[in-house]
């Protein structure tokens, strides 16, 4: 018996290096797209995790032309999770909508923006799934209207009318706190003034 | 579309996606160490005098079988070996032996698995027909 190794060391290391630098700038999106989907973030992880594994299999370089797939794996996983929960949940005469309530906290807030990021997150909430799944993918998740139409499985344009909805909506929700919500962007001072409790007392 | 989104936009990009539990991770790497058929291969070539060699041997072999042709071509009469298997069939004929001989023939099986995740290759070598024999007619020799 004879076993030879045609892997050195050094290849194996920098593979390994390759796949944690791309789980590195892509899991933080891809949790934030499979939370969309999933009612807790233990199954957005498991998703993830599922997604990723595969999708590096088949494609070890991680290209950015690649990653439109990886997101389609995860939605792909997500739901076939999410009908494997349902069909359970209905065979034990468990309620879906006990596992529906959603776990808040989607973004890594600093301390200037936890109440912007806690707002947007009940926003986003409201929104219908496919909305919220195309708000996502586009803007934190860097596709295009045509990559996300791709893995979605949708045209084009109805992609991009699920967005323009999106942002009507967030824009109307967020709308009583817009001009505070707008500093960010410009001063670092915001969290003093950005208080949702404030906020709203301007809307009533 | 005349709305004007960009500033909701920009609001809502400055907020960054919240960073994974470090164990998800973890998770992967060891998914992905399971099968490492993803690891990129180095393929394995022959060292270059070794191919060199090959094709001069093969060079070398192709001239000398012309030659034998050749020789052969050239006629029985100038040829005083030219004909030799001719030669020994007529005599076999003459003999009075059989038209036919019996020749052993021995042949070796070899099997090779090649594990695609890690390369390891597992040789075996099976020696077949020993007890087997094979009449060819002497013409076939």
């Amino acid at each position: 018996m004879k076993t030879l190794s045609h892997r050195t060391e050094a290849e194996t290391m920098n593979a390994e290096r390759e796949w944690e630098q791309c789980y590195a700038e892509l899991a933080p999106r891809l949790v934030l797209y499979a939370r969309q989907l999933t009612p807790c973030m233990a199954d957005a992880e498991d998703v993830v995790q599922n997604a990723f594994v595969r999708w590096w299999r088949r494609c070890p370089t991680g290209d950015r032309e690649h990653v439109p797939l990886l997101f389609a794996a995860v939605r792909t996983i997500a739901l076939d999770l999410r009908r494997g929960t349902m069909r359970r949940n209905r065979r034990e005469g468990e309620s879906y909508l006990a596992e529906e309530a959603r776990e808040p906290g989607y973004f890594d807030s600093t301390a200037e923006q936890k109440d912007l990021a806690r707002l947007v997150a009940t926003s986003m909430d409201s929104l219908p799934e496919e909305q919220r799944e195309v708000v996502t993918m586009h803007l934190w998740g860097g596709l295009t209207f045509a990559e996300i139409a791709e893995a979605m499985g949708a045209s084009i344009n109805t992609v991009a009318a699920r967005y323009r909805y999106a942002l009507k909506a967030l824009q109307r929700k967020l709308e009583p706190m817009k001009e505070t919500l707008m500093e960010p962007l410009t001063t670092p001072t915001l969290a003093s003034v950005a208080r949702p409790d404030r906020l709203y007392q301007s809307q009533s | 579309m005349s709305e004007n989104f960009e500033p909701m936009e920009s609001l809502l990009r400055s907020l960054k996606p919240g960073m994974p539990n470090p164990e998800l991770r973890e998770r992967i790497g060891a998914d992905l160490k399971l099968d490492e058929a993803w690891l990129p291969r180095q393929v394995r070539r022959a060292p270059r005098w070794l191919v060199a060699t090959g094709w001069a041997g093969l060079g070398a072999a192709a001239a000398s079988v012309a030659l034998v042709f050749l020789a052969g071509g050239s006629g029985e009469s100038d040829n005083p070996r030219g004909g030799g298997y001719v030669q020994r069939a007529d005599a076999a004929a003459v003999s009075g032996a059989s038209a036919v001989q019996p020749v052993r023939v021995w042949s070796v099986e070899r099997r090779a698995w090649i594990d695609p995740t890690d390369g390891a290759e597992i040789m075996v070598e099976i020696p077949k027909g020993n007890d087997s024999q094979v009449v060819l007619p002497v013409n076939f020799q």
